[in-house]
């Protein structure tokens, strides 16, 4: 089997007034077909800075990423932007939908350009979202704007699935429905899905857990089974 | 991108008020550059189609008297294309319904062939039946000031007889397009105008059979209007010639053309404010949806649009807002284009002058447009094609303000304005700019207005106080002077000796009048920039200024004076002095100097007159019957006529100034606030939360504003005067001065109009810290 995505020695530094930040120092990781991965480390590890590379927001200072055989470290802009657009499905902290949106235009928004998406309302129905369909964003809650956001990731039924804390800013209860439908999709879709979680408790879903400390990945575990949303105490 | 363009749609909704104020920016830019470009256009095709049309000539020339034969000799000299000897007389004229006395042109117009040069378009009616001295063509506005039809009959004293001419058509010429009797300020239809009469019949009347006293010529292609003009000149020296000029020293040439540049300039410079404007606001409009969704961009770029298609969808904001205000910048712009060529078509008469919206027009309005789109749109679009995905994964970074040193000793509000300013002084200061500008163009609009009352005092009360004054046929002896002097009510008669000259200094030359005045003459004044009285000297002459900087001549200088028609005598003489006149370039010496250099005299041209107010009635009904006059003014009906043109055309103009500064201070206060509002919402809201009242956390919002403001006022006060100081220079021409006057009744109304828009603004935005939804403001992440 060859895995998806592929980091070699990547190491990311940002340059600031105060000298250099070393996000990533030497990573090395490969993600295989179907899995889910969950990544977990104090604040300021690198986590985003790791999810960014693989989702090719951004490259490495040194060191390889490959998505299957392109080089995702070495790509120019637009290589970059047709690989996210064709493979990659971003859910954020902060869900940044477009507010003059709705739901269902949010989701139509990635579909359009997407080359064989699902339909929008099949989308939503996936997060259970399919009769909020032309609400606003203002109009829904926290948790079912995180939903809006999971069907417009998922819409174009992607290769790699991000997702940066998609429950930072919701309770138990929502965390708990968004989950799931990560879950769902990454059983149904198969894609590979990785995400960022300071709840420990969210890493018993995941079939690898990854721990980071200073830019490296300082632990890796396998659940040898996977717990389901519904049952997870928070 | 279906689903983008929505979104776009939806942003422009929901920001419609910032989006309508600069689409309305546009809108003024829009109107004012179609209606005063297209109005330039119309006047300069009219004048084009006109000349040509009409085969306006190219160089002129008056003397006292020649034969027909010399025509013949005009028409061999080289460069000359074509020759139109005729007989052209000024007279006084009595127009039914009118209590005074008109002052007329009679124009010899061939009848029974085709005129070669400076062709009567007839609007109405016929030319006069050939050698029928009765019949004239008058022309359209002398006509239309009267209501003169085909079939009235207008009274004219011709060669010491009164005839009764009956008006048998209605006519234009490119002679007369700007149709001002000699020496006036303004036109005045109702007491002068022209009219064409049979060449031969009007040759008899005057005594002028087998003679021409006027020439025309047109140029061959090629030829060099200063040797013809010079040539010309030669041969008609001993006939009298007054002098031949080309169409630069034209009067309705002249003032048409100096219209027309003018115009150009106008359509030019006063469209640009608005777009700098309009792209001002596009730009602080669009720069603030960018800044606010930045998240959203991220997230675009994330999905895989590209910087291209995210860029194009920003800049389409700026597109949207110029294509709404380009759309009804055109509509008004065609309104105001027909409204001012109808105001032009009363003091410029042309065959047709119409507004067009056409191709060319539309041209350079789309260019302007794509200018503004891309002025506006540039910023915001460059800073959206930079902005790195990876920032939709980050929550946005606090604005970052400077401390500053000066600011610990302010109260913490102040410090809250004074660091909103200081964070973007590119915006601050451009919004500064802006409503100073607004604030210019007013006071240079009620400029103009000061600067007329200013000169039409300064004209008709402290230099001219006659109530009449008379221009004689021929130059005649101090009998005349009795002759008028026994007029009823006549109280004073100063006579005057007006000889046309050339004067010279070095290589410098003008065509202009030496005016032989008397030393104790009460009813014109000869005064300085400051209204005093400049003394006649009894050796040398006086220079109105404005011929002294166009000869290059201080007084101390000579300058050589040479006498036109009769017998061209010429001397040296000594610039005494200089006297600040409004119109024209003239020369001033004792008469006896004058009549001495002449070789003849005592000799007058003309006088003025003061009467009785109660016999004033009497004294013209006698003036329209006294032979031997070729002109007569009168200043109480040029006052009114002054009076009547500015009331007319400053209502519309002071209107449009005071709607268009009110727009513009309006509009860059409103967005300015709108985007404080925007973007510090969730400051305001903890302030409100933290206790503050409605009316001080509406003042921290509007501070930055307020500061802009009133940093505007006195900037836009200076910018206002400074303009209005560049247009009395620059419309200081040889035929007429315009006065620098910055009133402080002027200073204080701009100011107050801009204050009064930016506080209407201020409390529009205002009024929504009222319905602040302060929890929604808070739970709202930015
Ligand atoms: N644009 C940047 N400029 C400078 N330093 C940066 C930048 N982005 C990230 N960093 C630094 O890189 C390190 C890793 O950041 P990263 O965002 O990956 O952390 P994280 O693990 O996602 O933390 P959190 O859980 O708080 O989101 C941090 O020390 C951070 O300060
Ligand atoms: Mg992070």
């Amino acid at each position: 089997m060859v895995p998806v995505l592929r980091m070699e020695g990547v190491t990311r530094s940002y340059r600031t007034g105060a000298g250099e930040v070393r996000a990533l120092d030497g990573v090395d990781l490969a993600l295989w077909p179907g899995e889910f991965v969950v990544l977990l480390g104090p604040s300021g590890s690198g986590k985003s800075t790791l999810l960014n590379l693989l989702g090719g927001l951004d490259a490495p200072t040194t060191g390889g990423i490959w998505y299957r055989d392109h080089d995702l470290a070495h790509g120019d802009d637009a290589s970059l932007t047709r690989y996210r657009r064709e493979h990659v499905g971003f859910v954020f902290q902060f869900f940044n939908l477009l507010p003059s949106l709705t739901a269902e235009e949010n989701v139509a928004l990635v579909t359009e350009i997407a080359r064989a998406p699902l339909a929008p309302r099949d989308a939503l129905a996936l997060v259970g979202l399919a009769e909020r369909a032309s609400h606003f964003p203002s109009q829904l809650s926290g948790g079912e704007q995180q939903r809006v956001a999971i069907a417009r990731a998922v819409a174009k039924r992607p290769d790699v699935l991000l997702c940066d804390e998609p429950t930072g800013s919701l309770d138990a209860q929502t965390g708990r429905l968004v989950l799931e439908a990560i879950d769902r999709v990454n059983r149904e879709l198969r894609a590979v899905t990785a995400v960022i979680t300071h709840n420990a408790a969210i890493a018993a879903l995941g079939d690898r857990v990854l721990r980071m400390s200073s830019g490296r990945i300082v632990d890796e575990h396998r659940n040898a089974v996977r717990a389901s949303a519904g049952t997870l105490a928070w | 991108m279906r689903t983008l363009r929505r979104a776009l749609r939806r942003d422009l909704v929901r920001m419609a008020a910032q989006v309508a104020t600069a689409a309305l920016v546009v809108a003024c830019g829009v109107a004012v550059l179609a209606g005063m470009f297209g109005t330039w256009q119309a006047l300069a095709r009219a004048q084009r189609e006109f000349y040509a049309d009409a085969r306006f000539a190219d160089v002129f020339a008056s003397l006292t008297r020649a034969p027909r034969a010399v025509e013949a000799t005009l028409a061999a000299v080289d460069g000359v294309a074509a020759v139109r000897a005729r007989v052209a007389v000024d007279v006084v004229l009595d127009v039914p319904g009118l209590a005074e006395p008109a002052s007329g042109r009679l124009v010899g117009v061939r009848v029974d062939a085709p005129e070669p040069l400076n062709r009567v378009v007839l609007r109405a009616g016929r030319l006069p039946a050939p050698r029928r001295a009765g019949e004239a063509v008058a022309s359209e506005a002398f006509a239309q000031a009267h209501g003169l039809r085909p079939g009235d009959a207008v009274g004219a004293v011709i060669g010491g007889r009164l005839w009764a001419l009956v008006v048998v058509g209605i006519g234009l010429s490119p002679e007369f397009v700007y149709e001002i009797a000699p020496g006036a300020l303004v036109p005045d239809a109702r007491h002068f105008g022209v009219l064409w009469m049979d060449e031969d019949a009007l040759a008899a009347a005057s005594g002028r059979d087998g003679a021409f006293n006027d020439v025309a010529l047109a140029l061959a292609p090629g030829a060099r209007a200063e040797q013809v003009v010079a040539d010309v000149d030669a041969l008609l020296a001993p006939y009298g010639g007054r002098g031949a000029y080309g169409r630069d020293d034209h009067v309705s040439h002249r003032y048409l053309t100096d219209e027309i540049a003018q115009n150009r300039v106008t359509a030019t410079w006063l469209p640009a404010v608005f777009f700098a404007v309009a792209a001002f606001l596009v730009a602080v409009t669009l720069g603030r949806l960018v800044a606010m969704q930045r998240l959203q961009i991220g997230a675009l770029r994330a999905f895989g649009y590209t910087r291209g298609e995210v860029a194009a969808h920003y800049a389409s904001f700026a597109l949207a807002i110029v294509a709404v205000g380009g759309v009804a910048g055109l509509a008004a712009g065609t309104g105001l284009g027909a409204l001012l060529t109808r105001l032009y078509r009363d003091f410029y008469r042309f065959p047709e002058l119409a507004f067009r919206l056409d191709a060319e027009l539309l041209a350079v309005v789309a260019a302007a447009l794509a200018a503004v789109a891309v002025a506006g749109a540039a910023g915001a679009s460059a800073r959206v094609a930079a902005l790195a995905p990876a920032d939709a994964m980050r929550p946005p970074t606090p604005p970052v303000y400077r401390a500053g040193r000066l600011l610990p000793r302010l109260p913490a509000s102040a410090r809250m304005v004074a660091r909103a300013l200081a964070r973007r002084p590119f915006a601050s200061a451009a919004g500064v700019a802006g409503i100073a500008v607004g604030l210019a163009l007013l006071v240079v609009g009620f400029y103009f207005r000061d600067a007329l009352e200013v000169l039409l005092h300064a004209q008709f009360e402290m230099a001219r106080r006659e109530d009449v004054a008379v221009v004689f046929r021929e130059p005649s002896g101090p009998q005349a002077l009795h002759a008028l002097a026994r007029l009823p009510g006549v109280t004073r008669v100063e006579g005057e000796r007006a000889e046309p000259v050339r004067v010279a200094a070095g290589h410098r030359v003008r065509r202009t009048v030496l005016v032989g005045v008397a030393p104790d003459d009460e009813l014109a004044r000869l005064l300085d920039r400051h209204g005093r009285a400049v003394p006649l000297p009894a050796q040398g002459v006086l220079l109105s200024a404005k011929l002294a900087e166009g000869l290059y001549v201080r007084p101390g200088a000579a300058v050589d004076v040479e006498l036109l028609g009769g017998t061209r005598r010429a001397g040296r003489v000594v610039v005494a002095g200089l006297v600040d006149d409004w119109t024209g370039l003239a020369l001033w010496a004792p008469r006896e100097v004058v009549d001495r250099l002449a070789g003849e005299g005592p000799r007058f041209t003309g006088a003025r007159l003061r009467a009785d107010r109660d016999a004033l009635a009497d004294l013209y009904r006698s003036l329209k019957e006294t032979p031997g006059l070729a002109a007569v003014a009168l200043r109480e009906q040029t006052v009114a006529t002054f009076r009547a043109i500015l009331d007319r055309s400053f209502a519309l103009s002071a209107a449009i100034d005071v709607g268009f500064a009110c727009l513009i201070a309006f509009g860059l206060v409103y967005n300015g606030a709108r985007v404080a509002l925007s973007e510090r919402a969730a400051e305001l809201a903890t302030l409100r939360v933290l206790g503050f009242t409605r009316a001080e956390t509406a003042g921290l919002l509007l501070g930055e504003q307020a500061v802009i403001t009133l940093a505007a006022i006195p900037l836009g006060m200076a910018l206002g005067a400074a303009l209005a100081a560049w247009f009395a220079t620059r419309l200081s021409t040889e035929l007429y001065r315009i006065p620098f006057v910055v009133t402080s009744s002027t200073l204080g109304l701009a100011a107050l109009v801009t204050l009064a828009s930016a506080v209407a603004s201020g409390a529009l935005v205002g009024w929504r810290v009222r319905a602040f939804d302060l929890i929604g403001v808070l739970k709202a992440r930015e």
